[in-house]
């Protein structure tokens, strides 16, 4: 685990955020969440529980109507986007995480878009993680596969070097070897010292590779853990693991996640 | 869209810009004028013989006592350039009427309404509802052909005379038996113009017309004259689907077409898209003396820098423009009771005098002002039965005062009697030269 | 007295910018005036003092009055030119009777006190050697009070006569050349108007039926400064493309910005968008009338290889230099890039840090710009600027864009391309009257078989 100098505090301290997309309809209900730096994070539970919300919602996509999202001790909550951005805080959405029609240099461009003057240095220690996109790089993003646009995504959102990178469910929709090939880059991004949180659909893999783990339940926290724990918590395999665990990982290729 | 609706100016017309009324004003005071008419003897020009504003009726009055005129004329809108023309006129045989004893020994009152154009048809629907509840006398107007027809039902179903000075679709021939109008219709300026044409020496006659009843009709009548007097027409003839939209603006594959069938002579038979005919005409190397407008385009180009030199050119227009004398009346009045406003183009003035001045007359014989008593005299008056004829109208209502009820009142716009279709059984038809690029020399004015 | 048809001139209502073009008017009208106080009168013209009891009688010129009728002609040659010298005669039913002989433009005048049947004789015999005429009698009903025409077709032409020249091709190769032409210069000033719809499509997802206002707009700005202020074209359209610009910019920076900002659905902003281009129309009527305002300063000959004007050639290389530039500026720079990127997807590239409020408003700033020089140019070559101009071709644009396919800049080059040569070329095969019916027809059948557009891309989806 890599630990930063001089900074012992959550990287991402959200504190009892209430929020939702309907006026008077709150999808969260007072869900905190902490991400230490270097630390992988899963959010895991039923579908409709909030997990997606609750990541929308750190990233300013979602309204936030009452508690706090600090990053580094700084407030941060209801941010626009090219500020949280600025700030050090990536985002890889779930579906449409690629631009189609632009290369996919220019992908990258777009990712450093703040911050152009990098562009080349950038694009050398991404091209390093991802030897695939360096082939490709003039090939258009909108032809590219499911696992390679979402490396595309990945690597796009890398390009500011943000201090937390936030997954909407990077596996979904992706064959097995894939959603393997996905959680072994997440953990590599994550070995460089970014602190990832990511919200997932497949909780046993989910919770085999991170740090630790949230169990969210209709907006509200229920478990907290380390993934081991919560992998090996009989009350959390019952509820939210169950025993059909190995099914649903392999019906997920199939699954069009909502 | 309002774009795709042209406005269907039956009319659009000979008018004058601002500067050249003034310039005209001075050449009339200057040239002494030519007194074609006999009583306006305001010679000298000063606004002294200017009479005031009829008053505007209260809406009390008996319409069968007292001569409520309603005018329902281009305030607004397209053809908004004709309106002063129209109010000065009917103003001026208003405040005459009134000075020489009224009608039926009552003042005469008016209410002035707008018609606007077709594009805002709504203005011209509000303001005709307003006039009939106000149960005018007659109504004067409208000017644009469009606007008549679009309201004309509900004045007939209403029962009032609606008597148009500027009126030239031919569809508005019988309309109504309610509607009468002094402006001789298209068919007749398309025979003059087609007889003009073929005059001239020319027997293969192209015509760039635009899809629009105006357009069309005037070039059947055109092409009828061209025909009847030997040529023929090689382009936009009639059943040849040559047509080009009224929305066209880019006019490079129609000239390329007319000319492309070798006419001896082009008549455009449009309005404003004129002015991106005659350029794309000039780039295609057309000699600008075998060109014909109509009246719909007979207009001044001076200020269109990108218009050729039209030297030579003709065309044609309806009615006649009235003599100085009354134009420095008519802009003596309206400068009076406009508030110094100054009337730029004078089409239509002498006919909506004429309309105003019949229809007062055709009352004072009837004894009322009804509508009915108006609608019956109007054909007389305009001597359908030969009846004596008198001038003005002082000169008029004395001889009916003196028992003659058979009159006929030979006014400014030299028209023949109504026709049962109560249109003008002749009229006149001006023909004018191009000199640069304005239609300044006067060839001839011909009966139609 | 009667008088020259003057202009159907609505009182110029853009005062300021006005009074410079009235002063001159009125110079130059002025100057007419001494010539109009000496036009003929309608009544009687004392054309003739001899007092003919004969009911014809042969004029130089004809000038109709109430008591009198003319038979009037003039003969032309095939080239068109006038016979001089050919002996015209013309007789009642009864003994009356006249002859003329034509003048130097050919042309010859009866007038006719009485209404009849008159019989018009051409003596062939006077004909200049070449000439011919076809028929030598013709018979006319003529009226009092009116002019009827007589005609006799002549063929051939007298020496010395020459041919007109026209520069219109008379071969269908000629013609489909220059028809060709003609629909790419169309295509081009298209393409510059509707590369900006198609980026406002594509960034905001917003159908922008104000745009072809935006076209009008730049024409009359072409008109102000060039015709009314007198500044050089060159000058007057850039300040055009300027006054474009700033008014994209404005636009975005009240309306569109703060409607987005309220996340107004795009219908609702659709429907902004045609009042908007409505309440333009109106401003531009109360500014400008309703008639054509011209920017050009004079009348160029057809020319060169394509048949085209001048002001053509140049206003098609303006068109092609910027429409590259505005590709180049879209593919290779990094504020072109995020342009495209926000119009592929909005939210990414919001998450990617760009400030897509920002681009966007750079987006309606070019495009309100582009529209404008299309408007300038426009006017340049189509022989002037109206205020329902613009929302003639809103259709054509809106063509183009959806053809090329939507939301894509190239698209609407290649759609506008395509729109403007099938509608010029199409006049080839058929009436004038359905030019743009053709090209709406093409673009239905275009989209049947390529829903995407020419150059759409299908999307890999997953």
């Amino acid at each position: 685990m890599v630990v930063y100098t001089g900074n012992d505090g959550p990287v991402i301290d959200a504190q009892h955020l209430d929020a939702g997309y309907i006026p008077g309809i709150n999808i969260l209900n007072d869900c905190s969440l902490q991400a230490y730096p270097g630390e992988l994070i899963g959010i895991i539970g039923p579908n409709g529980a909030g997990k997606s919300t609750l990541l929308k919602a750190l990233f300013g996509l979602v309204n936030i109507r009452s508690g706090t999202v600090l990053l580094n001790g700084e407030d941060i909550t209801n941010f626009k986007a090219n500020r949280l951005v600025e700030a050090g805080v990536g985002f890889v959405p779930q579906t449409n995480n690629v631009f189609p029609s632009l290369t996919i240099e220019e992908n990258m461009q777009m990712g450093l878009f703040l911050r152009p003057k990098k562009l080349s240095e950038r694009l050398e220690a991404i091209y390093d993680l991802f030897p695939v996109l360096a082939q490709r790089r003039s090939q258009r993003a909108g032809g590219l596969s499911g696992g390679e646009r979402q490396s595309v995504a990945m690597a796009r959102a890398l390009m500011m070097e943000p201090k937390v990178l936030l997954l909407d469910e990077p596996s979904a929709g992706l064959s097995p070897v894939r959603q393997d090939e996905t959680f072994i880059r997440t953990r590599k991004i994550n070995r460089t010292g970014v602190t990832v949180v990511m919200v997932e659909q497949n909780a046993r893999r989910c919770l085999q590779i991170c740090d630790r783990g949230y169990v969210l339940d209709q907006g509200r926290n229920s478990y907290t853990g380390t993934g081991h724990e919560l992998a090996d918590d009989p009350k959390v395999i019952e509820l939210y693991l169950g025993t059909l665990a190995e099914d649903v990982e392999n019906l997920t290729e199939h699954e069009q996640p909502a | 869209m309002p774009g795709y609706l042209r406005p269907r100016r039956a009319l659009a017309v000979v008018a004058i810009g601002a500067t050249a009324a003034i310039a005209l004003a001075a050449c009339s005071s200057s040239s002494g004028g030519s007194p074609s008419a006999s009583t306006t003897s305001s010679a000298s020009a000063s606004s002294t013989t200017a009479l005031a504003a009829v008053s505007t009726c209260s809406g009390s009055e008996d319409n069968s006592k007292t001569f409520k005129l309603g005018t329902f004329l281009p305030l607004t809108g397209s053809l908004a350039s004709l309106g002063p023309a129209a109010v000065a006129g009917s103003g001026q045989a208003l405040s005459d009427i009134a000075k020489a004893g009224g009608v039926n020994g009552t003042a005469p009152c008016v209410i002035s309404t707008d018609s606007s154009d077709t594009d805002h048809p709504t203005i011209g629907q509000q303001n005709i509802k307003k006039l009939l509840a106000d149960k005018v006398s007659a109504i004067l107007g409208a000017e644009s052909s469009g606007v008549t027809e679009s309201v004309l039902k509900t004045v007939d179903a209403q029962s009032t005379v609606m008597f148009s000075p500027a009126n030239t679709d031919d569809a508005l021939t019988g309309a109504s038996k309610w509607y009468f109008r002094d402006a001789p219709p298209n068919a007749v300026e398309g025979n003059a113009l087609g007889q003009q044409i073929v005059q001239d020496g020319n027997s293969k006659v192209g015509i760039l017309v635009f899809n629009d009843p105006y357009g069309t009709n005037l070039r059947n009548s055109i092409q009828k004259a061209v025909e009847g007097a030997g040529g023929s027409v090689v382009y936009g003839a009639q059943g040849k689907n040559q047509e080009f939209p009224s929305t066209e603006t880019n006019f490079t594959s129609e000239v390329s077409s007319v000319i492309g069938t070798k006419p001896d002579a082009i008549v455009i038979d449009a309005f404003d898209q004129t002015a991106q005919i005659l350029p794309a005409l000039a780039s295609a190397g057309w000699d600008m003396k075998k060109v014909y407008f109509v009246d719909g385009n007979l207009n001044d180009y001076t200020a269109t820098k990108g218009v050729p030199d039209l030297t030579g050119a003709k065309g044609s227009t309806q009615g006649v423009n009235p003599s100085d004398a009354l134009k420095a009346q008519l802009s003596a009045w309206y400068a009076k009771n406009q508030n110094g406003g100054k009337i730029s183009a004078f089409g239509y003035a002498a006919e909506s005098y004429d309309a105003v001045v019949i229809m007062a007359l055709a009352a004072q014989i009837a004894g009322n002002s009804t509508p009915a008593g108006i609608q019956a005299n109007i054909l007389p008056v305009t001597g359908s039965t030969n009846g004596t004829s008198c001038k003005t109208y002082a000169d008029c209502l004395a001889l009916i005062k003196g028992g003659n009820k058979n009159i006929h009142y030979e006014g400014y716009s030299g028209i023949g009697a109504l026709n049962a279709g109560h249109d003008p059984s002749s009229g006149y038809i001006s023909i004018y030269q191009y000199v640069g690029k304005a239609p300044s020399k006067f060839l001839n004015s011909v009966k139609g | 007295m009667r008088e020259p048809i003057a202009p159907r001139r609505r009182a110029h209502r853009i005062r300021l910018l006005g009074i410079a073009l009235l002063a001159a008017a009125g110079v130059s009208l002025a100057a007419v005036a001494p010539a109009m106080a000496a036009t003929p009168s309608p009544t009687p013209t004392p054309t003739n003092t001899v007092v003919q009891s004969a009911t014809i009688t042969a004029v130089p010129q004809c000038t109709v009055d109430p008591a009198l009728g003319c038979v009037a002609g003039t003969l032309n040659d095939g080239n068109g030119n006038g016979v001089k010298g050919v002996t015209i005669s013309m007789s009642d039913a009864g003994s009356d009777a006249a002859s003329t002989v034509t003048n130097a433009e050919g042309h010859f005048a009866f007038k006719v006190s009485q209404n009849g049947l008159y019989t018009l004789t051409l003596k062939t015999s006077t004909l200049p050697s070449g000439v011919k005429a076809a028929v030598t009698q013709r018979k006319v009903q003529a009226v009092v009070g009116a002019l009827r025409a007589a005609f006799f077709e002549l063929s051939g032409s007298f020496k010395g006569s020459k041919a007109t020249t026209s520069t219109v091709p008379t071969t269908f190769i000629g013609t489909a050349g220059q028809l060709a032409a003609q629909g790419l210069l169309l295509g081009l000033l298209l393409a510059l108007a509707s590369i900006g719809l198609s980026l406002i499509y594509g960034t905001t997802g917003l159908s922008n039926f104000a745009h072809a206002e935006q076209v009008t707009l730049g024409g009359f700005m072409a008109y102000s400064f060039g015709t009314v202020l007198g500044l050089p074209f060159i000058l007057a359209a850039l300040a055009a493309v300027v006054v474009g610009a700033a008014s994209g910019y404005l636009q975005d920076r009240f309306i569109w910005g703060p409607l987005r900002k309220r996340g107004l659905g795009l219908t609702q902003l659709m429907v902004v968008t045609i009042g908007l281009s409505f309440a333009a129309e109106y401003v531009f009527q109360y500014f400008y009338g309703s008639q054509v305002q011209s920017v050009s300063s004079g009348v160029q000959l057809n020319t060169g290889p394509l048949n085209i004007t001048p002001a053509a050639y140049w206003s098609m290389l303006v068109s092609i230099v910027v429409l590259v530039l505005v590709g180049l500026a879209l593919q290779r720079t990094r504020i072109g890039r995020a342009a495209r990127a926000v119009s592929d997807n909005r939210a990414l590239a919001a998450a990617s840090g760009i400030d897509v409020d920002r681009v966007i408003r750079l987006v309606w700033t070019v495009a309100m710009g582009l529209a404008a020089l299309s408007g300038a140019l426009y006017a340049l070559v189509y022989g002037g600027i109206q205020w329902s101009t613009g929302v003639q071709i809103l259709l054509l644009l809106f063509a183009a864009v959806t053809l090329g396919g939507l939301g894509t800049a190239f698209g609407a080059l290649v759609g506008s391309i395509v729109i403007g040569l099938v509608v010029q070329l199409s006049t080839l095969f058929l009436s004038n009257n359905v030019k743009y019916a053709t090209a709406l027809f093409i673009l239905i059948l275009v989209l049947v078989f390529r829903p995407q557009g020419i150059l759409g891309r299908k999307e890999r989806v997953g």
